[in-house]
This record gives structure tokens, C-alpha cells and sequence, in this order.
């Protein structure tokens, strides 16, 4: 296999507040290759978009990215090359301008709030492409109708003159994700970007999401709460709760045999549209509050398979199978010690 | 008065339009919006009616309709057999007490001024069930037990718990009074997936206690799926389709509603679509909604006639009914 273009390896990004640290993401590790899409899944409040915002260098104070190191295979900075990767998060000032946009770009939620409601479409997609690019405004113009059709806008060059409030919210998103894909980036990131979305323009999103991917080849982070998106769409899947991967795996491993109590009891407490369900198990208890959490499984309180050990320390990010992740000290199925332990999927 | 085959709850051609004014000194109506254009259908005891649909198609508006927060502009909405469309807001007080409603998102449905048992005492007082805050404080313990929470919640405000637990006190709030009726408006749309999962339990179970007749509003297919006997397909104000829960999910008949069921999602990886009915382009505004059938600019099947009359609602099985020109009988 090929080397992957990022690799994120023990990320943690704490936000100090005056009632403490809210340490929103604790240990996260994974990968990105050409070509692939990592689905990362959670409740709310479980540190998946940190973990995105961490990678894309858009953490403000009161946060800031408190420990480990993202590794983007990138020809930028040769000053901070190592081994052809360099550490995003030792970039300084405006650095990361160079980096977000042109090679990382990522996808917000809500397509009324990430456009700005006073400027044309014109305006806010030439501003992308003529910024990175270096191409002036006719050349520019070009690419941007390009991309508009590209992401299936009807009469492209009649919607660059709109504001954003004359386009429905599917239509955003595709502006959206034209802004993104407009300087062919490595990476794609997309956050819940079909969320705010009905279901029937949500599934014209994923297919135009799938069929760009399929075109560009770029790795897309793909974040969700809905473990059905993440189904459709994702090869991998990285489970958060609390801050941390709770499980890490390709997705026929996570949806068919996970291990992990946390992601086993998610999937069998959702309702399924395809077949008639007598009851739903629900998982008991609350989501964890991040603020002063103590240094232990965030599962802990709500797991049916706790252990003495659990009480004592965090379990590691530990490696049960091919590519297959787990913390916990009591997966499910019987656990292979991997002698020659590997990180994420290296 | 009730007998044994009357409906607990029976909407017929019920109708909800807003008007849309311009001008500024001779202020008049240009425009109508009819956001419910005369649905029907009933809800017996300790079942429940799901209305699905996507944003903007009416089904908080008909929800809201039912209950008279809104004024019906036309059709029944008979309880226990009585028509309480046209009654005033004081004849409606005895209903109050048999219908209440729970909405998508308890933080602005529940007063953050107010403890959670000065909350929950008010519709115990109003409707004269206990006599003072006293004992109310005892029917509130018991009550709060079985949503869940602990009696020393009460004495907290709605801030100092999660998401999941202010929807269980919004739902508590609602059946303090026994009610036989509740309105769920996306009861669970603002809930993670594992609180989720505990909601709709509770729901189920509480249902079955109270004997109540559920009206679940919800854009999430899978969850109707999960807790509807019947549900109603509703696009631009009027149902596709509506009746039997399994026989419409197993194989729908109206093209909106196969749509609809194939654009979502489902969690297993080797169930990924391939998807022959997506629809392409967004539901048109209710404000100018096309002539004929309100479908036929989106739908694969649109054929002439399709243009000039709306299908009326023909049922193609039992208890399945369709609106489309595609199925006559």
C-alpha cells in the first residue's frame, strides 16, 4: 500500500476555560490515503470536529492543539520537511494559508453560515481560485463556471451573479463544495455537510460527494452523526466518544463485527428503515461532559463491560486485527496480541 | 359521547392556508400559502400516526392545526367525536386536558426561569387535578420516576441537564394531565443517536401505560418506520400516500414516496444503492405550486394528464391508499 497523505497521531486539542480544561480531543489517531474515504463518527460533543478544525489549523484560543502531530505529505515548507511530511501543527502565523484551501479544504454543515450573505457567489469563488492559484480574473472566471457545472449547478454562469439567499440549501451546498474541490486538494474534509439537508437533496449530495471523489481521487474526511451516511459512504471508519478513537477499522469490520462496546451497542440501538424492529435497546445514561473529565475510559459509566482494570487507567488504542482498532480493555471476541505493533494502518 | 367505534382523534379535509400581505398604508393579500390542503385521516387508542414528509411540506402546521395553536381554515378535527375546529378558546379547555403536545427542541419549549417542578405543577394546578404546590410535589415525584429522572430534579432548572433529559421532562410535562391524545412534533430530531434510541422507548412505553393515541411528526424515516401503525406521506400540504405502516414501507406505490425511501440511507455497507429513482431538483414553493399534480415536475412518470387534474386518493390495498394517476381502480 501506498504511504498515506496524513497521518494524525495522538492529537489532542484542550480548550482552558475558567472551570478548566475541556480536553475535546484526547488521543486521536488515524490516516488518510489518495483515494479514500475515512468516515469519523460520534455524538455530540464527541471531538469530531475539533479533530477536523485541529488538521485544517482552524483552532482559535481558548483551544489549542496540546499534544501529538499531523503529518501532511506535502512539496510546501521545505524547511520543515521530514521524510517528506511536514507537522501542521508547528506551522506558525499564516502559514496554514498556504496549506488550507489549496490542499486541505473543508466542507461546513450549515451552507447559509459558511457563505458570506453579502457578496455573489462570483465574488466568494473567484476570491478561492484567484487567491491560490495565482490567475487573474477571466482565467479565473473560467474555472469557477467549470467547477459550478461540475457540481451539477444549473446555468452556471447565471448563478455566479446570486447572492446566496436566491439558492436553496441544496444549491449552497454545491457552491460550497465547488469552493472546495476549486484547487483540486489532496484532502477534502466534509463536516456533517448534508446534516441541515432534506433527505431527498441529502442523497443528491452523497451521489455528487461519491462521483467528485471518484474523479479527483483526493482522500476525503467525512464527518457525521449518522451511522447510515457513514455506511454509504465511508471505507473506513474511525468511532469517537469523549474525545477519543473508540474504534478504528474498514467499514464491513465496524458495522459487522465491531468490537468495541460502545460502537456494538450504538448500532444495535438505532431504528432501521428496511425492516420492521419489535424494540429498540437503548444504550443507558448521558454523554460524557468533556470539562475536567477524569483520565478514564469516557465510556466507562454507560459500559456493560467494565472490569477493575477500567477503574484504574485509560485503555490504549490498541490493534486486534488487520487494520482493525480497538480501546478497551474487554473487547468483544477474543483478543490477538500483536506482537510487532503497528500504528494506524502505516 | 363516546362509543366503542368512535376514533379517538378523526381529521377530515383538514385545511391550514396563510395569507401572504403586501402594501404599507392599504395593506392586502397577494398571495396564499396553503401549507395543509385538506388531509384526512384518524388515530385510535394506544396507536400511532406518523406524517413524514420533508421541510416546508406541512406536517407541523397540520400537528399544530390539530391542536388549534394554529385556527384550522377548514375541515374537521373531531375528538371523542366532536368537532373542536370552530370552538373558542375557552370551550377548549376541557380538551386541553385530553391533548398535549411535545416539541422538537426542549430547550426553548421549557422556561429556563422556572424550576422543573414549577414546570411541571402548572398543568396540575390549571386543570384543578391537585389543590396546592404541595401536592403536587408528590404526584410529580412518582411522575418523574417514570420518565426516568429522580424526584430531587425538580428543585433544578432546565440548564443544569442534557438534551435527553429536557426532552424527558418536556415529555413528563405533557403527561401530567393523562392526557389520551399527544402531538410529538420531531420529538427526537435534536437527540443523539443513543438518547435517541432511549426517547422512542420511552414513548413506546408510556403509550402503553396511558392508553394514548400518538400523532408522531417526523422527517426521519427510519424512526416513523419504527414506532408508526399508520403513517401519511405528505408533499406541498397533501398525503401521496397514506395507510399501513409495513405495507407502504415494504413497497410504496406513490414515485414521491419511493423516492424518499430510497434517498435514505441505510446502516449496512453492503446495502449501498444504487439509486434508479433519485430525484433530481427541490420541492417547489408552496406559494406557487405547479398546476395538477404537485409532484409532476420532479417525478420520472410525469405523463399528460398529470398537468391538469390532482389524482384523487384511490386505495390500491387494504388499508393503502395512493394519490397518483399512475394507479386507478
Amino acid at each position: 500500500m501506498t504511504e498515506p497523505i496524513l497521518k494524525v497521531r495522538n492529537l489532542r486539542t484542550y480548550f482552558s476555560m475558567a472551570e478548566g480544561t475541556v480536553k475535546a480531543v484526547d488521543d486521536v489517531s488515524f490516516s488518510v490515503h489518495d483515494d479514500e474515504v475515512i468516515g469519523i463518527v460520534g455524538e455530540t460533543g464527541s471531538g469530531k470536529s475539533v479533530t477536523v478544525k485541529s488538521v485544517c489549523g482552524l483552532i482559535n484560543k481558548p483551544g489549542y492543539v496540546a499534544g501529538g502531530s499531523i503529518l501532511f505529505k506535502t512539496a510546501e515548507f521545505p524547511k520543515l520537511q521530514e521524510n517528506g511530511y511536514v507537522d501542521l501543527t508547528k506551522l506558525k502565523g499564516d502559514q496554514f494559508t498556504k496549506v488550507r484551501g489549496n490542499h486541505i479544504s473543508i466542507i461546513f454543515q450549515d451552507p447559509m453560515t459558511s457563505l458570506n450573505p453579502i457578496f455573489t457567489i462570483r465574488k466568494q469563488l473567484l476570491e478561492t481560485i484567484m487567491f491560490h492559484q495565482k490567475i487573474d480574473e477571466k482565467q479565473a472566471e473560467q474555472v469557477a463556471i467549470q467547477m459550478l457545472e461540475k457540481v451539477g449547478l444549473p446555468n452556471p454562469k447565471e448563478r455566479l451573479e446570486n447572492y446566496p439567499f436566491e439558492l436553496s440549501g441544496g444549491q449552497r451546498q454545491r457552491v460550497i463544495i465547488a469552493i472546495g474541490i476549486s484547487c483540486n486538494p489532496e484532502i477534502l474534509v466534509a463536516d456533517e455537510p448534508t446534516t441541515a439537508l432534506d433527505v431527498t437533496v441529502q442523497a443528491q449530495i452523497l451521489e455528487l460527494m461519491k462521483d467528485l471523489q471518484k474523479e479527483y481521487h483526493s482522500g476525503l474526511i467525512f464527518i457525521t452523526h449518522d451511522l447510515a451516511v457513514i455506511a454509504e459512504m465511508a471505507d473506513k471508519v474511525m468511532v469517537m466518544y469523549g474525545g477519543k478513537t473508540m474504534e478504528y477499522a474498514d467499514v464491513y469490520t465496524v458495522f459487522e463485527k465491531p468490537q468495541h462496546p460502545y460502537t456494538k451497542l450504538l448500532l444495535e440501538c438505532i431504528p432501521r428503515l428496511d425492516i420492521r424492529q419489535d424494540a429498540l435497546n437503548p444504550i443507558p445514561g448521558q454523554p460524557p461532559t468533556m470539562l475536567n473529565a477524569p483520565d478514564l475510559c469516557p465510556f466507562l459509566p454507560r459500559c456493560p463491560r467494565k472490569t477493575a482494570e477500567c477503574l484504574k487507567q485509560v485503555p490504549p488504542l490498541e490493534q486486534i486485527g488487520d487494520n482493525h482498532f480497538v480501546r478497551c480493555f474487554n473487547p468483544f471476541g477474543t483478543k490477538v496480541h500483536v506482537v510487532n505493533e503497528k500504528r494506524a494502518d502505516e | 359521547m363516546m362509543t366503542d367505534n368512535q376514533k379517538l382523534l378523526e381529521v377530515k379535509d383538514l385545511k391550514k392556508s396563510f395569507p401572504i400581505k403586501a402594501g404599507f398604508l392599504f395593506r392586502h393579500t397577494v398571495a396564499t400559502v396553503m401549507a395543509v390542503d385538506g388531509i384526512s385521516f384518524s388515530i385510535d387508542k394506544n396507536k400511532t400516526f406518523g406524517l413524514v414528509g420533508e421541510s416546508g411540506c406541512g406536517k407541523t402546521t397540520a400537528g399544530r392545526s390539530i391542536i388549534k395553536l394554529l385556527e384550522p381554515t377548514g375541515g374537521q378535527v373531531l375528538v371523542n367525536g366532536e368537532d373542536i375546529a370552530p370552538k373558542k378558546e375557552r370551550e377548549l379547555i376541557k380538551y386541553r386536558r385530553e391533548m398535549q403536545i411535545v416539541f422538537q427542541d426542549p430547550t426553548s419549549s421549557l422556561n429556563p426561569r422556572m424550576t422543573v417542578g414549577q414546570a411541571l405543577s402548572e398543568p396540575l394546578l390549571f386543570h384543578n387535578i391537585v389543590k396546592n404546590t404541595k401536592e403536587a410535589r408528590e404526584v410529580l415525584g412518582e411522575l418523574l420516576l417514570s420518565v426516568g429522572m429522580k424526584p430531587y430534579h425538580l428543585d433544578r432548572y432546565p440548564h443544569q441537564f442534557s438534551g435527553g433529559q429536557r426532552q424527558r421532562i418536556a415529555i413528563a410535562r405533557a403527561i401530567t394531565v393523562d392526557p389520551s391524545l399527544i402531538i410529538l412534533d420531531e420529538p427526537t430530531s435534536a437527540l443523539d443517536v443513543s438518547v435517541q434510541a432511549q426517547i422512542i422507548t420511552l414513548l413506546k412505553r408510556i403509550q402503553e401505560r396511558l392508553n394514548a393515541g400518538y400523532l408522531f411528526i417526523s422527517h426521519d424515516l427510519s424512526v416513523v418506520r419504527f414506532i408508526s401503525d399508520e403513517v401519511g406521506i405528505m408533499y406541498l400540504g397533501k398525503f401521496v400516500e397514506t395507510g399501513d405502516t409495513d405495507s407502504i414501507f415494504d413497497h410504496p406505490l406513490h414515485p414521491y414516496s419511493q423516492a424518499l425511501l430510497e434517498a435514505a440511507p441505510i446502516p449496512d455497507p453492503r446495502a449501498r444503492r444504487d439509486r434508479k429513482h433519485l430525484i433530481g431538483g427541490q420541492v417547489p414553493s408552496p406559494i406557487n405550486r405547479p398546476s395538477g399534480c404537485f409532484f409532476r415536475t420532479r417525478c420520472p412518470h410525469a405523463m399528460d394528464v398529470c398537468a391538469k387534474d390532482y389524482p384523487e386518493l384511490v386505495e390500491m390495498e387494504k388499508n393503502h391508499f395512493v394519490s397518483c394517476h399512475l394507479y386507478k381502480k
